[in-house]
């Protein structure tokens, strides 16, 4: 929480500075050369320290490149062990011990190995790590041209580096010896280192008078053959070179070396990079892609470390399609001013190494061209505390120390750690690399610390609240510097994950008894400030304390035993196989929750279809419960119809048997009343009949009566016509 | 239900965590919260959160915040979910001058909603109150572009949080002012049952609501509401177990 203290112990530093590296390596680097350091402490080339020249502009020595011709000579054997790293092909100007020597370095290690026994059982297996590494930074056959190139830069600078420094040794020999003195003085160990130089160290001889200085101890052949070719080193002699960046590498070497190791140096990037930061605000990263040209990442597949090169050739660019590119891509839209004002935001006195002065215009341009880089990842929080530390081993520009990288060169190695070391997994959408990485840490601290693992878990402290930023800024983020250019050192060389899970590891271990005494409330802080002070050093070596300062102290008032850190962290057993086992388990789990989420979206769905199923089955249930409820309300009118009809059924029935009753006597007494009228007729017949047969009778009298009459009549009517006839006669007779 | 612990003062552990989009002021809320303190150029939260405690002293109870403070930058937004997880109240932070991290918090709040445990008790907060005070007098403001006057209205943000039952609370880390608030309100919000060590809640549940009222009355400036917000949430609660 307090920041922002002045800047004020730089000088101080700067004066005790000299010597301390000799008191860091004597730790353990200095031991790779022990076979021959029974000899007493002989003068060492004394030097100028590095910080020295941070501070005061470059005093008199003059520029490597000016060198008097008289001083190549004694490098030209550089240039053949360039091609033959410490080769025993010692031309006349070097000094014939140098080939021994080194020899006798390399079969002494596994005596001194020994004494150093957690570091030794450690350099085994980081030997493997080690070698893995360098292999898979040589990238594949596409980028070896570049790399190449690269490297050969490097050397060159390695080589005027060195040659500057043998220089200024002579000059600035005799206050550096005194300023050994009181650094040996400080540390008992300090005493052991200067007693080691002597012998690999071939300039001494080159040299002459040459006393101990700071740089001493530097191994300038293992440099100079790391530089060369990291990969060789690596495979030929691992456990010197282990042991050398254990005991942590020269800052003056520092830029250099972690280039070499990383095979980060490319020009053709370099160039784009300059091309990309001057880009307008307007232009976006499709700009930038062409000018990153093949360079330009845009899909490297996250997981496998084949694909991942960030150098996709220059063939796969045209067929970019933008769309594929575009989904969850969030910087792929944005302005380069937008990304400079979000990266402006945590500029400043926003990181903690603010205090270091870091040239934040360099730090802008790592960030916004890394963004441009490779808009998938883009811009996160936490890239500026990585590149602060970086930069800080690239801005110190100075005449005397051109191999410390420049803006360019850091902007490379950012490429390099985000790529080939596979930072970026971490920093990608969805941060699935940093999940794993948590769980790897879980995982391995349940092994060492199982107590205090529980103890966390009780106290609902996990680690994603603590060691996420660790992983993410690569311990950038609130650790002291001294530490972390020593955790970067490990990481260079070993790749991330080992490193980084080892010092947390580490740090967790050392904190325990303190960690499992705590509660939720003093744990928060404690371990994200404080875990760190138990490499705090009461009493500040020399190297520390010049270590400290090399950067120009920016106010640091704590020393750290980051020699024992590292060395402890190395001893923490973390082999590639218990990685890859983690990481399996973890996809595992992964492959589990995922296939968990595929069948709760499957059962999900399915529900979902269930539902319209139920819902339409309600439907129909509900229709046909009317349709039932319809049918039974007839139905009720039916019975009740049938009911009625039953009844009436019933009456018709009574009736039925009623008129059968009726039909059935009906016949017999119509047939009585038939005879009956029969008879009556019968008799009114025979009566008719009598009466007609008599009524005949008098007819037929009648007729006869009829027929006297009759002829009564006519006999009347012949009387009448005779009398008539005598009328006649008698009036005839009267009258006429 | 018997509430057979009848001490003065419960004191309870409560999980809150902050969310919001970077550079709001989440973690300087935290810190003039937990520590009075401002720092004006403060490094970004990285991933993690950094995890503090303050205790909140009611009158029925002493509530002991765990905070959770988490990144804002939106490629940190997939860890989120790994500290939101089990906490009981979270205080989604947004910038007044800054419309777009309304949005963003606004979006935080549903996310919350669905995703959070049910019965969180959710705080909308409006950070860089000193800033819409200072408005135009300053318009050279150095935070480089953020460093404007009040962009969102009170009334819309506070209507928005009405809507979904928020509580709502401008504040500024700066001054102080209305942090102290912010915390208290959501003591006061947070449901008895909830809380871990149970002292028997039904015992307990008057003198909490008469606390509850104290509390949003402490708030002052007619911008806290918390009063009938607490029985609202408490009632949920009720339903949701």
């Amino acid at each position: 929480m307090v920041q922002g203290e002045a800047p004020s112990t730089a000088s101080t530093a700067s004066t005790s500075i000299v010597g301390s590296i000799a008191n860091r390596f004597s730790r353990s680097s200095t031991a790779s050369s022990q076979a021959s350091a029974t000899t007493s402490k002989p003068p060492l080339p004394p030097r100028n320290s590095p910080s020295a020249e941070i501070i005061a502009p470059p005093p008199p020595p003059a520029p490597p490149k000016a060198a008097p011709p008289p001083r190549r000579s004694p490098f030209s054997w550089l240039r053949s062990s360039s091609t033959n790293a410490a080769s025993a092909t010692p031309p006349p100007p070097p000094p014939p011990p140098q080939s021994s020597s080194r020899r006798a370095t390399a079969s002494s290690i596994a005596t001194v190995a020994s004494l150093f026994a957690p570091s030794a059982v450690a350099t085994q297996m980081n030997s493997e790590l080690l070698l893995n590494r360098m292999e898979s930074n040589r990238g594949d056959e596409k980028e070896k041209d570049s790399v190449l190139r690269g490297t050969q830069t490097l050397k060159e600078s390695f080589r005027k580096l060195r040659e500057a420094r043998e220089r200024t040794a002579m000059v600035s020999d005799d206050e550096s010896t005194k300023e050994v003195g009181s650094g040996d003085s400080v540390s008992s160990t300090a005493a052991a280192g200067t007693s080691v130089g002597s012998s690999p160290a071939p300039e001494d001889s080159t040299v002459p008078g040459s006393n101990g200085s700071q740089e001493e101890e530097i191994d300038w052949d293992l440099w100079q053959a790391v530089v060369d070719d990291s990969y060789k080193v690596a495979a030929e002699k691992p456990s010197e070179l282990n042991r050398a960046i254990q005991a942590g590498i020269p800052p003056t070497l520092r830029g250099t070396v972690w280039q070499s190791m990383a095979a980060s140096k490319s020009l053709e990037l370099e160039s784009a990079y300059q091309d990309v930061i001057a880009l307008p605000g307007t232009a976006t990263a499709e700009d930038a892609r062409t000018l990153f040209g093949g360079h330009w990442l845009w899909d490297p597949s996250p997981t496998s470390s084949q694909s991942s090169s960030p150098k996709l050739g220059s063939s796969t660019s045209p067929k970019l399609d933008p769309a594929g590119v575009k989904g969850p891509n969030l910087f792929w839209g944005k302005t380069v001013a937008q990304l400079e004002k979000a990266i402006k935001r945590d500029l400043g006195e926003r990181t903690s190494f603010g205090k270091y002065k870091v040239d934040q215009k360099a730090l802008m341009g790592v960030c916004k061209a890394y963004a441009l880089f490779d808009p998938r990842v883009g811009y996160t929080q936490g890239m500026t505390f990585i590149a602060t530390v970086l930069l800080l081993n690239a801005s110190n520009p100075s005449p005397r120390n051109p191999s410390i990288m420049t803006e360019e060169e850091a902007f490379c190695v950012f490429v390099k750690l985000m790529n080939k070391y596979k930072l970026r997994t971490m920093f990608q959408e969805k941060m699935k690399g940093l999940e794993l990485r948590l769980f790897q840490y879980d995982r391995i601290l349940e092994d060492y610390q199982p107590r205090l693992a529980i103890h966390l878990k009780r106290q609902g402290i996990e680690s994603s609240l603590y060691a996420a930023q660790w992983f993410l800024t690569l311990f950038t983020y609130k650790f002291p510097l001294q530490l972390v250019l020593r955790v970067f050192d490990l990481l260079f060389s070993e790749g991330l994950e080992g490193p980084i899970l080892k010092f947390g590891i580490v740090l967790m271990g050392k904190n325990a008894e303190t960690l499992i005494g705590m509660g939720f409330d003093t744990l928060g802080p404690f371990l994200k400030e404080r875990l760190f002070d138990v490499y705090l050093d009461t009493m500040p070596s020399a190297t520390s304390v010049k270590e400290a300062g090399f950067f120009g102290n920016g106010g640091e008032k704590d020393f750290y035993r980051a020699n024992q850190m590292v060395q402890d962290a190395c001893a923490i057993k973390i082999t590639q196989d218990m990685l890859d086992r983690y990481e399996r388990e973890w996809d595992e789990i992964m492959r589990a929750k995922r296939e968990h989420e595929m069948e709760l979206e499957t059962l999900r769905r399915t529900n979902a279809s269930l539902m319209i199923k139920v819902k339409k089955l309600e439907e129909q249930n509900e229709e046909l419960n009317r349709e039932y409820v319809n049918i039974a309300s007839s139905e009720v009118g039916l019975k009740v119809q049938n009911d009625q009809l039953a009844d009436e059924n019933e009456v018709l029935k009574a009736k039925v048997e009623g008129l059968k009753e009726i039909v059935d006597k009906q016949p017999q007494e119509i047939e009585q009343r038939f005879k009956e009228e029969m008879d009556k007729l019968m008799t009114r017949t025979l009566e008719v009949h009598t009466e007609n047969q008599n009524l005949e009778e008098s007819m037929l009298e009648m007729e006869k009566d009829l027929v006297g009459t009759k002829m009564q009549l006519a006999t009347v009517n012949e009387d009448y016509d005779l009398l008539k006839n005598r009328w006649n006669d008698l009036r005839k007779a009267l009258g006429d | 239900m018997a509430s057979r612990d009848e001490a003065p003062k419960l004191s309870s552990s409560v999980k809150l965590v902050l969310l919001g989009e970077a550079a709001v002021g989440k973690s300087s809320l935290v810190l003039r919260f937990v520590n009075d303190d401002f720092q004006e150029n403060k490094e970004p939260t990285i991933g993690a959160a950094a995890f503090l405690t303050q205790k909140c002293t009611l009158p029925s109870r002493t509530i002991k915040f765990e905070i959770w403070d988490t990144a804002g930058q939106e490629r940190f937004a997939s860890l989120a979910p790994m500290y939101y997880r089990n906490a009981q109240t979270a205080l989604v932070v947004y910038d007044i001058t800054k419309p777009t991290s309304l949005i963003k918090a606004k979006h935080w709040v549903s996310e919350l909603q669905r995703q959070a445990s049910p019965g969180i008790v959710i705080a909308l907060v409006g950070n860089k109150l000193d800033l819409a005070a200072t408005a135009d007098a300053d318009g050279g403001d150095v935070d480089g572009g953020d460093g404007g006057s009040r962009a969102v209205l009170t009334a819309e943000a506070k209507a928005y949080a009405d809507e979904e039952g928020l509580l709502f609370y401008e504040t500024s880390a700066k001054t102080g002012e209305n942090v102290q608030s912010v915390f208290e309100a959501i003591a006061n919000a947070i449901p008895e049952s909830t809380l871990k060590p149970r002292g028997g809640a039904g015992g307990f549940g008057g003198s909490g609501r008469a606390g509850g009222t104290g509390g949003g009355g402490s708030g002052g400036e007619g911008v806290g509401m918390a009063v009938n917000l607490e029985d609202g949430v408490g009632a949920k609660e009720g339903c949701a177990c």
